[in-house]
């Protein structure tokens, strides 16, 4: 038992901590906001060449032999200065499901690039009912049709993977965004991550499915696992950013003759963020820990960390926004960048009632 | 980040199991029992626990312990405090008291007051909090005039735990200069409490009897040979000894033992045709009263991952406590909730659910973010040393 980061650890957070301070302040993030795709690829670039990418992978799939507790170190510090990247996207929910699928042309295909980080892939999983992760029916007769909607970063991705039912059969394809059939749109929704609809009508190819029935099933479970715990990573980093933001408002803004600091009712509403990402962050840590070490409790913990994560977002934007007064209601200020992410991240990848349900269910509560 | 216990502290957890399930009667409920028999259990298992070496594992050596590592000793806390604390009044000794005589006492001192703790022989009640000062530590009134052979002691002290055990001996903080102020000028004396003008009031509150006292002493002669430390330097012992108390960790832990019970029944009780874990409601809050427990619990678990690495941490100390607390308050909530009307019934009763085991939760979690330090001290710690907001002046 040792619930402090490893060193390695440590110097890989010092290293994304110089890195994204240095290259991407807020007014970059504000500008990345502003492009048409949300991103820019050459910042992926400085970022992949730091080995972001790689480090979950195994050495044989060019990777780092790292795990999901490394990836988290990433998370955090990528939440901490505001900054949407495609890296859990592109990692958990595009190269992961890859690696764990038995597709071997899709993987002689775009593992090494995804691994590298010269390829970005994105997963377009939510129907346009906004609940379902499978279309009753998505095509037939080699032919891929639908729409999907909230497909983060779109417009960057080189891959696309797609939840959808083939032939009565669940099915996750892959299909290189170049293939003609694919329209992207940007969605306005809460968040400053990318978001976008996708309209597929497209010709598959028979290695273009990575799973079919329940192999597609499970794939897609664990991806959406892996990406909940990174998501939950960002929560962490995004707390911490939003309460820095507000302590140091507490320090400085003075108000009957003193800084608002002194108050408690200020300071204490301060205290129970860093109480509660401080707990998130050991539970988002025991999570990926679970998911390394292929513990059979990592369901649990998984469930435990997102649903706690989506209290800490919660507390984060009413207390910081509290402390912060009006000025934190503006779009001028930098703690709005942090509020609609949390919020998108609360509500993405299980809402705290979905994870609530599934550790009441680990904890055998007959239904 | 490691979470998995080492295969050595699971065996140990696995032997006091083992041992408090073959040692505990089914009556055993807790410290807070008026039962007669309370006490004299408690004094039984602490000797038990001494013929194993468990009682004082965490001491070193020279004051025969097995000098064990922190992650041992929270596993022997977390398994006492689940089975509500069966060390009785005696965990005091073996965490604080003991090793700050330890640390601060002579060697006739040594041989005089460690050997009865480590054999499990004697009770000790805790002299800090005065009727005039609660989170105030250092607002000491309590006088301790120095005369020819020692010190007279008047004053008073409260929220004395186990001093109606009764007590054998009081870890009496007192203000020894009179021209003193704040955390200056403080001793430690060890007071016998069959002493002439030691009164014992006790107080009856939520948690039962025993957990609160009032003390009064009157002209109490206490000889110079149980001052502990420099006269006039108990301050530093005092920040000394509260580091070394673990609190937090019985909240958690009465958690942790109550919630296989609470899913239990709610597995097996049928209402309207279906069982009541089949309520949505019952599983979202019995999920959320696990959560906020596994967060405590590794709140605590980093302190100790610090620690152990050599590293000072008041603040993630004051956030494992502030966590304990919250969240044994709401499980205490969730139990009451859960049982319906017949959860507030005592464990006298033959239609309490659970042994009348969620009021019994439920009425000490009230003063979880009270006593030992209060929630509102905790936070104004992580406040100015964690967070480094300015000391409102």
């Amino acid at each position: 038992m040792d619930l402090t980061l490893t060193e390695e650890q440590r110097l890989l957070a010092d290293s994304a901590r110089r890195f994204l301070s240095r290259e991407v302040g807020t007014e970059v993030v504000r500008d990345l906001e502003a492009e048409p795709e949300g991103f820019r690829r050459d910042l992926w670039k400085r970022m992949t060449a730091l080995g972001w990418t790689s480090v979950a992978f195994t050495e044989a799939d060019g990777g780092m032999d790292g795990g999901f507790g490394d990836l988290l170190v990433i998370a955090e510090e990528l939440g901490r200065a505001a900054v949407s990247a495609p890296l859990y996207v592109s990692v958990a929910l595009g190269a992961l499901p890859l690696a764990w699928s038995s597709a071997i042309r899709a993987r002689e295909r775009y593992l090494a690039g995804l691994v590298d980080g010269s390829l970005i892939a994105t997963t377009a999983l939510l129907e346009p009912d906004g609940r379902a992760w499978w279309p009753t029916s998505g095509g037939a007769g080699g032919r891929l049709n639908g729409r999907k909607l909230f497909v983060p970063f779109a417009a960057s991705a080189d891959l696309l993977l797609v939840t959808t039912t083939l032939d009565g059969e669940h099915a996750l394809v892959a299909v290189p965004t170049d293939r003609a059939g694919i329209e992207v749109r940007r969605l306005d929704a809460i968040g400053t991550e990318p978001q976008f609809e996708v309209s597929l009508d497209v010709v598959l190819s028979p290695d273009d499915v990575i799973a079919r029935g329940s192999a597609a099933d499970d794939v897609v479970a664990r991806a959406l696992d892996a990406a909940a715990v990174l998501t939950a990573g960002h929560v962490v980093g995004l707390t911490e950013g939003a309460l820095a933001l507000g302590v140091a408002h507490a320090k400085d803004r003075e108000q009957f003759g003193k800084p608002i600091g002194t108050f408690q009712a200020v300071a204490n509403r301060l205290v129970d963020v860093r109480s509660e990402v401080d707990a998130l962050r050991l539970l988002v840590h025991r999570a990926a820990w679970a998911l390394d070490t292929g513990s059979p409790d990592a369901g649990l913990h998984i469930a435990e960390a997102k649903a706690y994560a989506n209290w800490t977002a919660r507390t984060t934007v009413a207390n910081t926004h509290q402390s912060m007064g009006a000025i934190g209601f503006t779009m001028e200020h930098d703690l709005q960048l942090y509020t609609r992410r949390l919020k998108a991240f609360e509500v993405a990848f299980g809402r705290p009632a979905v994870h609530l349900e599934r550790v009441a269910d680990r904890l055998g509560l007959v239904g | 980040m490691d979470f998995a216990e080492t295969p050595e502290n699971a065996e140990f957890r696995a032997r006091l199991r083992e041992f408090l399930t073959e040692e505990l009667p089914e009556w055993w409920s807790g410290l807070f029992d008026a039962d007669e028999q309370t006490i004299p259990l408690t004094r039984h298992i602490c000797a038990k626990l001494a013929e194993r070496g468990w009682l004082t594992m965490s001491w070193p050596e020279e004051f025969g312990g097995a000098a064990s590592d922190l992650w041992k000793q929270l596993v022997l806390r977390e398994e006492m405090w689940t089975h509500q604390e069966p060390r009785g009044p005696q965990y005091m000794n073996v965490n604080y008291i003991g090793p700050m005589i330890m640390k601060f006492g002579t060697r006739e001192q040594h041989d005089r007051f460690l050997k009865p703790m480590a054999e499990g022989r004697v009770i000790w009640t805790q002299g800090f909090s005065e009727p005039g000062a609660g989170s105030d530590l250092a607002a000491v009134s309590c006088k301790a005039t120095e005369v020819e052979g020692g010190f007279v002691v008047n004053g008073s002290k409260i929220w004395n735990s186990y001093a109606d055990a009764p007590a054998d001996w009081c870890f009496l903080v007192v203000r020894s200069d009179p021209g003193s102020t704040r955390n200056k000028g403080l001793s430690i004396l060890m007071v016998d409490m069959n002493t002439p003008g030691v009164t014992v009031r006790p107080i009856l509150s939520l948690a039962g009897p025993r957990e609160l006292n009032e003390l009064f002493f009157d002209d109490v002669f206490v000889p110079a040979d149980c001052l502990l430390g420099a006269k006039d330097d108990g301050w530093s012992m005092i920040v000394y000894g509260l580091a070394l108390e673990r609190a937090g960790v019985p909240w958690y832990a009465f958690v942790r033992q109550f919630l296989p019970d609470l899913i239990d029944y709610c597995n097996r009780t049928i209402v309207d045709g279906a069982p009541l874990s089949a309520r949505p409601e019952v599983r979202a809050q019995i999920a959320e009263m696990h959560i906020r427990m596994e967060a405590a619990r590794l709140m605590h678990y980093r302190v100790v991952s610090l620690q152990e690495a050599g590293v000072d941490a008041p603040v993630e100390s004051a956030l494992s406590i502030l966590h304990s607390a919250l969240a044994f308050q709401h499980a205490g909530q969730v139990g009451l909730e859960t049982l319906g009307p017949l959860g507030q019934l005592a464990r006298c009763e033959p239609d309490a659910p659970l042994r009348g085991a969620a009021r019994q939760h439920w009425q000490l979690s009230v003063a979880a973010t009270i006593a030992g330090g209060s929630a509102d001290i905790q936070r104004n710690i992580v406040a100015q040393r964690g967070l480094g907001l300015p000391r409102a002046s």
